[in-house]
């Protein structure tokens, strides 16, 4: 059985903003987009969006940079590989927030670090897509190596930006980049 | 306990630059639910008739509706009451964007703010915490440029409310923007923000909404996956119009434009389409992201146009060249004017120009022949800016025309000082009714009967059943107002009173019906009756120029038809008998005491 992985086509991206609201409204049981695993980054007045989400990396910066190892790989119960996080072992440093190269993992108050963690196989932002632009697509082993490989290119050119960007604007300069790499023909 | 709700409203006093927060009485939030209904009751509290719309002592209200900020089909609307420069009286106008949400977010049911600043500010509403910077830097800018500052500088995906400097200038149909290209348009919202002297208010918030029974709001929303595909976008409407000879040419005096056909009609629009946009949390984005290839305003980018600004600053100007339309509607939209209005004030002004009535010496030199795009680009700026033969149509038609005199009233498209959306009555009578008795002057976001009178085959030449049917189509609208849903979806996934009572339950976890809804939407139109009736508003104003009554269309298929006084007078006669009101159009006080209006308690603010 192949890996599935959460795509997306950010040409496709209205800005709608719904797979915020169904994020929080099934991590967190309300509406509350603050606490959404998956943004959206948008400039209406140039006229795009795009999503930003964690793309389950092979070798995560997240992960490296943890100092208590809270942060770890693992996988669904469908076997799609996850990078995941230990609530109980994280002390709050924000450490693989500033790490992350795609701004994908963020901190908020009351329960520390939030990042997407496929809803356990059958994301709801892809359900809730209306657009086609969220994609939850099955790569065969060699296509799997392909993508690993090209997110590890594009985080070497991402981490550049560490420490000079903001994790908003990172998002913004990497997204329309990553969207390229996670679309399969 | 209400779910969805938050309970509060946020008093910003820009006089002593002070805020408060203000309970809403949970047997008022039962009673007018949100929305428009809650925005009539805060409306009939606390503006009195007295109040000059200008003046310090207006109110300018934001709201949002129960579903606001949720995931409810088509939530992302707000909604702005105020008392209308252009009509003054009742003024509700509605746009969308992330703004709605946010206030939901930061904790609030609605914004209320009152007095006026000393200087120009920016209201940054944050949470609870509300800052008032000094906007004299951004003052006289677009609106565009003023909603880029926030955005750059406070924060990238917050809620904006901005005014460009047709707001500044008072203008009576500036518009306030939201997201760029969201306008709440008609009737001069925007002109109030200019009077208090607020530049922007931008709102981030980072609660959240709670809900009854989420669930059942997510597999709504995916039962009626289906019809979010099929996207309605408004510039169909051009060719349906124009085929139904409705479309408004020549300032109202045609009702077809057949060099729209191919050249500002949904296929051009499409040609230069580059990406689809969605308002907040909406499954079925409509609008249309379009850049201009080539020509003189190659380059030029912007979401739209929309049908009605290619009907109104397209067909009524026999304008036929796409990029001009869309040059014209950017500038509105960065000026912050309304482009229905701005259409029907250069379409008078044009036929003035055309007859002899206004010379080439007073227009300081503008050609306005029907057609001359460049002279009506040149003319959008002088209007905002309130400068040479543009401070003369600042005023509007209805003001205009008394002005002029020489029987140009006739001509002079407006009911209530609003000048006239993009559906010609004649081709459709029912649209005589909205348009005649919308309580905030000519509007076709009330109800809109070409559905009926084009698709629902109707016979749009008769008087006959007309009353009951557009009552009926505004109690449908009203519902959606007052939760705010919006009135393009809404009515495309065909939600009934039923639905809209079961997204509500959905929510707020109370046990509405569609009958309950109804009731309310009687209650909601009949108050706002009596505010207009407060105001000063009587029989007298809910009436049509004279051109629509006594003139026919030369062409379409209402060719040669006159629908007469008489006629119109029977028509209004029954809406008011349908609504339950006396043969003047004012409430009976045995409705006023059924629907408890002066038993209630009253929103105070001090």
């Amino acid at each position: 059985m192949g890996k599935k992985v959460l795509s997306y086509r950010s040409e496709n991206c209205t800005g709608c903003h719904l797979c915020e609201l169904v994020c929080s409204s099934a991590k967190e049981g309300r509406f509350i987009p603050s606490h959404s695993r998956i943004r959206i980054v948008s400039n209406h007045l140039e006229g795009w969006s795009r999503p930003v989400v964690c793309l389950q990396c092979q070798d995560p910066m997240c992960m490296k940079i943890c100092s208590v190892g809270a942060i770890y790989r693992t996988e669904t119960s469908q076997g799609y590989p996850i990078v995941s996080v230990d609530q109980n072992k994280c002390i709050g440093c924000h450490q693989c927030v500033v790490a992350c190269p795609f701004g994908a993992i963020e901190y908020v108050k009351e329960i520390k670090i939030i990042k997407c963690d496929l809803c356990n196989g059958s994301p709801l932002c892809v359900q809730f897509c209306f657009y086609d632009c969220l994609e939850f697509i099955e790569l065969s082993d060699e296509e799997f190596q392909g993508r690993a490989k090209s997110i590890k290119a594009v985080t070497i050119k991402a981490c550049r930006e560490i420490s000079k960007t903001e994790p908003y604007w990172r998002r913004v300069n990497i997204s329309a980049e990553v969207s390229k790499i996670n679309q399969k023909e | 306990m209400l779910y969805g709700y938050k309970g509060k409203l946020l008093h910003i006093d820009l006089g002593s630059e002070t805020y408060k927060t203000i309970n809403i009485p949970s047997r008022i939030l039962k009673k007018y639910i949100g929305g428009r209904g809650l925005g009539a009751k805060f409306y009939w509290d606390l503006i009195p008739p007295e109040v000059d719309p200008l003046g310090e002592r207006n109110v300018f209200m934001v709201l949002t509706g129960p579903v606001s900020g949720t995931m409810a089909p088509g939530a992302g609307k707000h909604l702005i009451i105020t008392k209308s420069p252009a009509s003054g009286g009742w003024l509700e106008s509605y746009s969308s964007g992330r703004v709605a949400s946010e206030i939901k977010f930061a904790g609030y049911d609605g914004l209320i703010i009152t007095r006026k600043a000393k200087y120009p500010i920016n209201l940054i509403i944050n949470n609870d915490k509300v800052e008032f910077l000094d906007a004299t830097q951004l003052w006289g800018k677009g609106a565009f440029e003023a909603e880029t500052y926030f955005r750059e500088h406070f924060n990238p995906e917050c809620g904006t409310l901005t005014i460009g400097p047709a707001g500044e200038n008072l203008i009576p149909f500036a518009c306030v923007g939201s997201d760029y290209f969201r306008k709440a348009g008609r009737g001069g919202a925007g002109a109030v923000m200019g009077s208090k002297n607020l530049k922007s208010i931008i709102i981030k918030g980072s609660g959240g909404i709670e809900c009854a029974n989420i669930d059942g709001l997510k597999n709504l929303i995916l039962k009626y996956r289906k019809s979010f595909k099929q996207r309605f976008t408004t510039p169909m409407t051009v060719s349906i119009t124009n085929a139904a000879g409705m479309i408004p040419t020549r300032n109202f005096s045609k009702g077809q434009f057949n060099d729209a056909i191919g050249n500002i009609d949904r296929e051009a629009v499409f040609n230069l389409k580059i990406a689809d946009r969605a308002c907040y949390a909406c499954p079925s984005g409509c609008a249309n992201m379009t850049q201009v290839r080539e020509g003189i305003f190659k380059d030029l980018r912007l979401e739209g146009p929309e049908y009605e600004t290619l009907a109104m600053l397209g067909a009524n100007l026999e304008v036929n060249y796409l990029p001009a339309v869309m040059k014209a509607n950017y500038l509105c939209d960065d000026l912050g004017m309304d482009t229905i209005s701005a259409g029907g004030i250069i379409g008078f002004v044009m036929e003035c120009y055309e007859r002899g009535i206004i010379s080439k010496e007073q227009t300081k030199g503008l050609e306005l022949n029907f057609g001359n795009y460049m002279a009506v680009i040149k003319l959008l700026e002088l209007i905002a800016h309130r400068e040479g033969f543009g401070a003369f149509c600042a005023q509007g038609v209805r003001e205009m025309a008394k002005s002029l005199g020489q029987n140009t009233e006739v001509f002079a498209i407006q009911s209530k000082g609003l000048e006239f959306p993009a559906y010609d009555p004649r081709a459709g009578w029912g649209s005589t009714i909205t348009y005649s008795v919308t309580p905030r002057g000519a509007c076709h976001r009330r109800a809109w009967p070409p559905a009926v009178e084009i698709f629902g085959g109707v016979y749009p030449f008769t008087t006959e059943g007309k009353a009951k049917i557009v009552k009926n189509l505004m109690n449908d609208r009203c519902i959606l107002h007052i939760l705010i849903l919006c009135d393009m979806l809404g009515p495309r996934m065909r939600l009934g009173m039923d639905d809209c009572a079961e997204v509500l339950n959905f929510v707020v976890g109370s046990d509405y019906s569609g009958k309950m809804l109804n009731d309310t939407t009687e209650i909601v139109e009949t108050l706002i009756r009596r505010i207009n009736i407060r105001e000063g508003f009587s029989i007298e104003d809910d009436v049509l120029p004279i051109r629509i009554l006594e003139e026919s269309l030369p062409d379409g298929p209402g060719a040669g038809k006159i629908i007469g006084e008489e006629n119109f007078i029977l028509m209004r006669a029954e809406y008011y008998e349908c609504r339950g009101w006396d043969n003047k159009g004012v409430p009976t006080q045995e409705l006023i005491q059924k629907y408890e209006y002066d038993t209630e308690p009253k929103i105070c603010l001090d």
